[in-house]
């Protein structure tokens, strides 16, 4: 391979990847997300607000109110619905839009095009997400004053603010590329992106087996605090936290994988769709 | 496969169970060459294969000896206006051309360059920081023929390049054509307007049901169609003397005085020997000739021969 | 002067009455929706739950049967709230997924497309094209929820006899009352999420997300305020408790009936709002 050919690659796959982002960041399109990403925020103001007294005085609370509400609704449904809205599109939106052509009327190998997009996509997932995450982590510890800033500021509570946004960023990798995939197999790839929701809602109640099949399961294992997950969950052992970000990075390849092959097999037929 | 000719052999492509073109086989030579038929004819979808955005049936595609399946070497060649009227949302004429010129690792400030001569080329540099959407059908038209333009291809495929233009502006961008098939450039244009790929193309590709029902270039494709004798129309002073010495030649079917009472529309087999014995006719009878024309010798009328509805020469 | 001959004759034959009017995009609509095979199975799937309960009646009013069956008319003696209202829920979840399935693919393709112009160039204005709109939501719905609940019903006062349909009024009044408030906000919502979207996979994402999202972003309100205002936003909640209260049964609500009444309200005027302002006949300039 020549270093000519790397480097237009390169160049192209920028291209595609910086028109993707301001498609997805510099347009109403980002309403939705940012309406998302409101949610846990304004969570966080209402429990600043309505903490009891005597809770402010027990950091501990804080920590695990904000594990639970990252694992029960930030993960499963913030990070879920922003992926599913920002990768679905970045090609089920320009075929519904009727100008994917325009991308496949350039010299660009189309693993090149399917690389930008969702480099791009992935930049606007984690330039949304990951301050939100890292926002609604300091503001639920506002309501302790000085102590809760020194906790956020603590070894303890740095590692535990960089492991969730670990997990957000992997999972942006990880639905993103599900997403972009369903955007290019499923001319509604909002059905199997609730399916899938139902699955990843429904896991902590499968057996092991099952469980493995998630995404979900293996983001729960990086949790620095696991949630309580109620009295009907199955509970098993966490996968190792190398193991289970290594598998999902495996997984963002595979389904990577799949969309170039689906990409280069990819017809122009807006009025089927 | 040939490196400076397009060629498709026995290509086929369905919908499913719908055909949308049937066992192709042409060569397209350098030059303007027109692609006619009616709405449905399978015009598209012959651009669609040639441009790699449909995946043939079955048979094989070259485009100056490269598979459209190889969109990184084709598009270096290829340029291509699609019907589609529709484009990025949110984009302005400037960001549309810039963005296409990125993808072919054009470097930021020469793309620039490009962009803003090729806008003045269509006639668009003063709305080039408006949003397409907000422009008109025919400068949305324009942006697209620039977009198919800007890597100065060597072949351009055109899908119905002049609809929504007005007259001014179809007459521009025919010159523009010209210019570019003089070069020696690909130049394949999609109509269903047929007189207008009369006035401007060499040859024709000749579309209906999904089959191609003639190529070449028209004079000799009306040559081939032996079943309906050629109309070649006579105006002179003394119409009656041209017809009834027409009437002696073997070769001449019909002919008829028009009612304007100063011309004789003669049907011949042989139009070669008729034009040959028309000078001695003319001699001979002492008439005055003010033109003789070929009254079906045009894309509408030879389209309408093969597909079975004669065309009425005008 | 130029002298035309007039030859054109308007149409004199009958139409459609205008107050009617709005029912040629109905039909339409329909036919749109059951021109899809898949979606006519599943159709036909929502009058199930339906078809068990009218069985269960039947043989709860058969003791022949019930003795060949080995059972004993106590056994049938659930016939009665809870089961109401097991099967109020249980018409309702395929109600809303056949709004679900349905609203999104209403109005959003009609923009993508730039149809509403064409729609409004004819005699019909905005309301009558969302009013068909939403007849073809109602007409739908209605057969396999209200429609049979209240055949169910009557079914079971007859059969029951004594008085049970008078004793038990609540019960007809929930499956009508329930019903219609249900099928009358989701399809608001869903028409409203069509209209503002633009495309249907977009607009059916929303619909679920905000459902879904709202619902447990109620939760986690309540969770983290140690109340139930989050009840406010939970939308499913205020539904739900809406029909209880209407059953006659305890709320699953924190916060009194009138709120979730209220929640609903608000919910079905933003949506008519969202509906006033997306449906024009001009083309937007994205």
């Amino acid at each position: 391979m020549s270093s000519a050919r790397w480097l237009l690659w390169r160049r192209q796959a920028w291209a595609v990847a910086r028109h993707e982002l301001v498609r997805s960041v510099f347009s109403g399109r980002i309403v939705p997300v940012l309406l998302l990403v409101a949610m846990p925020l304004s969570l966080a103001g209402l429990r600043a607000l309505f903490l009891p007294a005597g809770q402010r005085l027990d950091l501990g609370h804080s920590t695990a109110d904000f594990a639970q509400m990252f694992a029960l609704f930030h993960l499963r449904f913030v990070v879920f619905f922003a992926c599913a809205v920002i990768f679905a599109k970045a090609f089920r939106g320009e075929i519904l839009e009727r100008s994917l052509h325009y991308s496949l009327l350039a010299p660009l190998d189309r693993a090149v095009l399917v690389a930008g997009k969702y480099v791009g996509s992935l930049i606007a997932a984690w330039l949304v997400l990951l301050p939100a995450t890292a926002i609604t982590f300091v503001l639920f510890h506002l309501p302790h004053g000085a102590a809760g800033f020194r906790q956020v500021l603590s070894a303890t509570g740095a590692s535990h603010l960089a492991a969730y946004l670990a997990v957000v960023a992997l999972a942006c990798c990880a639905y993103g590329a599900l997403f972009l995939l369903a955007g290019l197999y499923f001319s509604n790839p909002m059905v199997p992106a609730l399916l899938f929701l139902g699955w990843e809602v429904a896991t902590p109640f499968l057996p092991p087996a099952l469980k493995a099949l998630s995404f979900v399961h293996y983001l729960s294992s990086l949790l620095p605090v696991p949630p309580s997950l109620g009295p009907l969950a199955l509970l098993t052992r966490p996968v190792d936290p190398w193991l289970a970000g290594f598998g999902l990075l495996a997984a963002t390849a595979a389904l990577l994988v799949l969309a170039v092959r689906k990409a280069r097999r990819l017809e122009v037929t807006y009025a089927a769709d | 496969m040939t490196l400076d000719a397009i060629t498709l052999r026995d290509v086929s492509k369905f919908y499913g169970e719908v055909l949308g073109v049937n066992r192709i086989t042409l060569d397209l030579k350098p030059g303007l060459t027109g692609l006619v038929g009616p709405n449905g004819s399978g015009k598209s979808t012959l651009m669609h294969l040639l441009t790699g955005l449909l995946r043939p049936t079955r048979g094989e595609i070259s485009v100056l000896g490269v598979n459209p399946g190889d969109p990184e070497r084709l598009f270096r060649i290829v340029g291509y206006c699609t019907q589609y009227d529709s484009f990025p949302s949110g984009a302005t004429g400037l960001s549309f051309l810039r963005h296409a010129l990125a993808l072919h690792g054009v470097p930021a400030g020469e793309a620039d360059r490009r962009c803003f001569e090729l806008l003045q080329q269509v006639g668009l540099a003063d709305a080039a920081r408006r949003r397409i959407a907000g422009y008109s059908k025919g400068m949305r038209q324009r942006i697209k023929l620039a977009h198919a333009l800007s890597h100065a291809p060597r072949v351009l495929v055109l899908d119905e390049p002049l609809n929504g233009l007005d007259p001014m502006g179809r007459a521009e961008m025919i010159r523009l054509f010209k210019e570019l098939a003089a070069e020696g450039r690909f130049v394949i244009v999609s109509s269903h307007i047929l007189h207008e790929v009369d006035a401007i193309c060499d040859a024709v590709v000749m579309v209906h049901g999904g089959s191609v029902v003639a190529e070449g270039q028209i004079r000799a494709v009306r040559g081939e169609i032996t079943s309906q004798p050629i109309q070649v129309l006579v105006r002179c002073d003394r119409p009656r003397a041209i017809a009834a010495a027409a009437l002696a030649l073997d070769h001449v079917v019909e002919a008829k005085l028009l009612d304007d009472g100063a011309s004789v529309l003669v049907r011949t087999r042989d139009a070669d020997a008729f034009y040959a014995s028309l000078t001695g006719i003319v001699i001979a009878s002492g008439t005055a000739v003010e033109s003789v024309l070929p009254a079906d010798e045009s894309v509408d009328a030879v389209y309408g021969y093969l597909i079975g509805q004669p065309g009425v020469p005008t | 002067m130029a002298v035309y001959e007039r030859a054109w004759r308007p149409y004199a034959g009958r139409l459609t009455p205008m107050r009617r009017r709005f029912l040629v995009v109905t039909r339409y609509a329909l036919a749109e929706a059951f021109s899809s095979r898949l979606f006519t199975a599943f159709y036909a799937a929502c009058f199930l739950p339906s078809l068990l309960a009218l069985f269960l009646i039947y043989i709860s009013h058969n003791l022949a049967l019930l003795e060949q069956l080995g059972l004993t008319r106590e056994f049938m003696g659930g016939l009665t709230l809870v089961f109401f209202r097991l099967l109020f829920l249980w018409q309702a979840i395929p109600g809303f997924f056949l709004m679900a399935i349905l609203a999104p693919g209403l109005i959003a393709p009609d923009l993508a497309n730039s149809a509403l112009p064409l729609y409004l160039s004819r005699p019909i204005d905005r309301r009558d094209y969302v009013l068909g709109k939403l007849a073809a939501l109602f007409l739908v719905v209605s057969p396999p929820t209200w429609v049979m609940g209240l055949a169910l019903f009557l079914l079971q006062a007859v059969e029951e006899g004594g008085g049970w349909g008078v004793t038990n009024w609540r019960i007809g009044l929930a499956y009508l009352v329930g019903h219609l408030v249900w099928i009358l906000v989701i399809s608001l919502l869903g028409l409203a999420i069509s209209a503002w979207v633009r495309y249907r996979p977009a607009a059916l994402g929303a619909l679920f997300a905000l459902l879904f999202v709202l619902s447990a972003f109620g939760s986690a309100v309540n969770g983290i305020t140690r109340s139930s205002i989050g009840d406010i936003v939970h939308l499913t909640r205020a539904i739900a408790s809406v029909v209880q209260h209407l059953f006659g049964a305890p709320t699953s609500s924190g916060l009194p009936v009138a709120v979730n009444w209220l929640t609903l309200a608000v919910v079905g005027l933003l949506s008519i709002v969202v509906l006033n302002r997306k449906l024009r006949a001009h083309e937007v300039v994205r």
